[in-house]
């Protein structure tokens, strides 16, 4: 009875009691972090994310700082843009004290766009492997991009399926690799032998990025983008560096090497593949530039060139639209014999004005 | 004499039998501190409650002490909405995170979640357990060792699988622009910053006897047949496939033997080995993406059981391998289709009779316990 007595005194004292400022503070200009500061020492804080209907959802991760006669929780996680948030202080005495926050949307920004796909060139082969998608801002990351690009036919049709779903994004999310599916390609396996291939020679189609496709803020594509190609034969033979064309520039000058290949290559290869080497051995600083449907590669060197005999070194791993490289073929015919082992660096001198 | 002799006898059986018992050493040379993931693809367990995290954007295998190594009940009441609930800690919704990996430690039974913020792009680590309550696993001090895949020509972009072989670790990982798949092998016990016990193969595929090509991996797991380590796994493209552990040298070409066909259209995404009535089988989750058009099921995601003595075969493999198949109806008894797993898009074995599972249902995913088939 006496006890009674003292919760029904308590909860009065309670009730009467002022309760302590709660609120949700956005630090910095970022309004995603906020700290939820109370005037009291005392207490549990709690915030959640509510649902649509403004039902509570788990407490979020975070952790309480003590400051002098206030308290603040500080989550851990950046709060979600377009979101509202409850902030609960749980009193003591049974008192129960909470604010709302919304998190501004994210002002209108210029929408993420596909600012180029690799292979460029308008002409491809049956059996081209991969897209490199290069978008204007870091983008969404998950398996939902596979089903929000096609591959159309001539009668805008989409193929079925036509990806492999392991999702390869640059570090930055701003380039995907889209990787026609292997099975596909390769001769001899199940997948093409039951589906057949994605490619055939000699046919249109579409590439369609639709604007489903998300930046990492969530917000859709400026407008969808589209790459029309035809098709020609697949490609089954190795790019063979013996066969490239080789400028030669001037000694004493920073004229461009000039490199023509009798076919497209790899885009993102071409960045890394190729290296220039001096007389000593030494690696040749400089800016290389790849040319339209990616055929020729251009090297201009910080340095003049020296007057004495350089080396243009291939990578054996450099690949062309088929992932055909200088020492293997995509589809290697073990009945085929020993392919010859290729040219893998090519020489050249600067040359001199008399 | 004889006393002696039986006495010595003794000694080395018991010192047999304890190195027989002794635990493997996971970690020999661990570091303190944040490992500075740049990202987490994968995760998996070690024994003694080491995580193991594969980054590939860090081009990096981190090993982690958890010390999450008392046995508790396991997860006894499904947890619906799991993704809204995981999601909900971080206070996002549901489609703000990806859920990328789900592994269970073996030492614990506690369920681990890789998680990717969609906004920010950051990588966490929560846990549930078998409360069903939902922490952090934080990585900010914590004791680990980091195991560098980069260096020679590795270019990986991303890492597929990561699993623990007793001798090895072993990874495979991926390329973002060659068409190459590398599988990593890594010398136990595992040693911070390591350099020089780790070595990568590039796995091929023979089809038809004549058609030879690179073979990306996209799922390990350990397996041991007469005394010899095998990984198997899955290829994009033609599934069950299984490799000798020895044959990972140093920048080998590694053939697979292909040893079951679960059907073309389907990609394996989580594999186990496991025990029941006392026979070993394997349990593989798949994703069908000729789902649409021929359905094996109500979701893409299909279950298959099959006979671990499949892996043992020696002349029934490649184009003579085992076909579930005859058109689309069961051509052996020897792998079945598991209806209670259907929808199952990741699991991982909990204890000896169950297997974890995200499963999805009308409002999401559900985290529930499933008795193995």
């Amino acid at each position: 009875m006496l006890r009674f007595a003292l919760l029904l005194v308590t909860a009065s004292l309670a009730a009467k009691q002022p309760l302590p400022i709660l609120e949700i503070r956005p630090m910095a200009d970022d309004p995603t972090l906020v700290e939820v500061v109370v005037q009291t020492k005392e207490g549990r804080l709690s915030l959640v994310l509510l649902d649509e209907e403004g039902h509570d959802g788990p407490p979020i991760l975070g952790k309480v700082r003590h400051r002098g006669k206030s308290m603040a929780f500080i989550p851990k996680y950046g709060l979600g843009r377009g979101l509202r948030y409850r902030a609960t202080l749980l009193g003591p005495n049974g008192s129960r004290n909470t604010a709302t926050y919304s998190v501004p949307n994210l002002p209108r920004s210029e929408p993420a766009v596909v600012k180029q796909v690799y292979p460029s060139a308008s002409t491809l082969p049956a059996n081209n492997l991969k897209f490199y998608l290069h978008f204007s801002k870091p983008m969404r990351e998950g398996k939902a991009i596979f089903d929000q690009i096609q591959i159309l036919d001539n009668g805008g049709d989409p193929i079925p399926h036509p990806w492999r779903r392991v999702e390869l994004w640059s570090h930055d999310a701003t380039r995907l690799t889209l990787w026609i599916h292997p099975g596909r390609i390769k001769k001899g396996v199940n997948l093409r032998e039951d589906e057949g291939p994605v490619l055939h020679p000699n046919h249109r189609y579409v590439l369609l990025v639709s604007r489903k496709v998300r930046n990492a803020e969530g917000q859709p594509l400026g407008h969808s983008y589209r790459k029309e190609f035809v098709t020609c034969n697949p490609d089954y033979e190795r790019p063979l560096p013996s066969k490239w064309q080789i400028s030669n520039p001037g000694a004493g000058t920073l004229e461009p090497l000039r490199i023509r290949f009798p076919e497209s290559l790899d885009h993102s290869l071409l960045h890394r593949m190729l290296t220039i080497h001096d007389d000593q051995a030494k690696t040749v600083a400089g800016e290389l530039l790849i040319g339209p449907s990616e055929t020729s590669w251009s090297f201009t060197p910080k340095a003049p060139w020296r007057p004495s005999p350089h080396l243009l070194r291939i990578d054996h791993e450099l690949e062309d639209l088929a992932g055909n490289t200088p020492t293997r073929l995509f589809d290697l015919d073990l009945k085929a014999g020993n392919l010859a082992n290729p040219v893998l660096s090519l020489d050249f001198s600067p040359r001199q004005n008399k | 004499m004889k006393r002696t002799l039986l006495h010595a006898l003794f000694l080395l059986a018991l010192s047999a039998a304890y190195a027989l018992a002794k635990p493997p050493q996971v970690l020999s040379k661990t570091t303190k501190g944040n490992p500075d993931l740049k990202a987490i693809d994968v995760i998996g367990f070690a024994p003694q409650g080491v995580l193991l995290i594969g980054d590939g954007q860090g081009a990096q295998i981190v090993a982690v002490r958890t010390g999450d190594l008392a046995l508790a009940q396991s997860l006894t009441k499904a947890i619906p909405s799991i993704d809204a609930k995981l999601a909900g800690v971080i206070g996002a919704k549901a489609d703000g995170i990806e859920i990328l990996d789900l592994a269970v430690n073996p030492a614990s039974g506690k369920a681990y979640f890789a998680i990717r913020k969609q906004d920010d792009k950051s990588h966490l680590i929560l846990t549930v357990d078998g409360k069903g309550k939902i922490s952090e696993f934080s990585l900010e001090k914590v004791d680990y060792a980091r195991i560098s895949l980069a260096g020679g020509k590795n270019s990986i972009s991303r890492v597929t699988d990561v699993a623990w072989a007793d001798t090895q670790l072993v990874a495979a990982g991926r390329s973002a622009d060659q068409f190459a798949s590398k599988i990593f092998a890594i010398n136990t016990p595992l040693s911070h910053d390591a350099k020089g016990n780790v070595y990568s193969a590039e796995t091929y595929h023979v089809q038809h006897r004549r058609w030879e090509t690179k073979a990306p991996m996209s799922v390990l797991v350990p397996y041991r047949e007469n005394d010899r380590q095998y990984v198997i796994g899955a290829f994009s493209c033609t599934p069950v496939v299984k490799y000798p552990l020895d044959a990972l040298k140093p920048d080998a070409k590694v053939k697979g033997s292909s040893v079951l066909e679960l059907g073309s259209g389907n990609r394996p995404l989580d594999m186990f080995t496991y025990e029941k009535n006392g026979k070993p089988y394997v349990l593989t989750n798949t994703f069908r993406f000729h789902h649409k058009r021929k359905a094996f099921g109500p979701s893409p995601y299909w279950t298959v059981k099959f006979e671990q003595g499949i892996l043992a075969e020696k002349e029934k493999v490649n184009e003579k391998a085992l076909w579930r198949l005859k058109g689309y109806d069961p051509a052996t008894d020897r792998v079945q289709m598991v209806e209670a797993f259907h929808g199952v898009r990741q699991m991982d074995k909990l204890g000896d009779g169950h297997a974890l599972v995200l499963k999805e249902e009308k409002n999401g995913l559900t985290l529930t316990a499933l008795a193995l088939p």
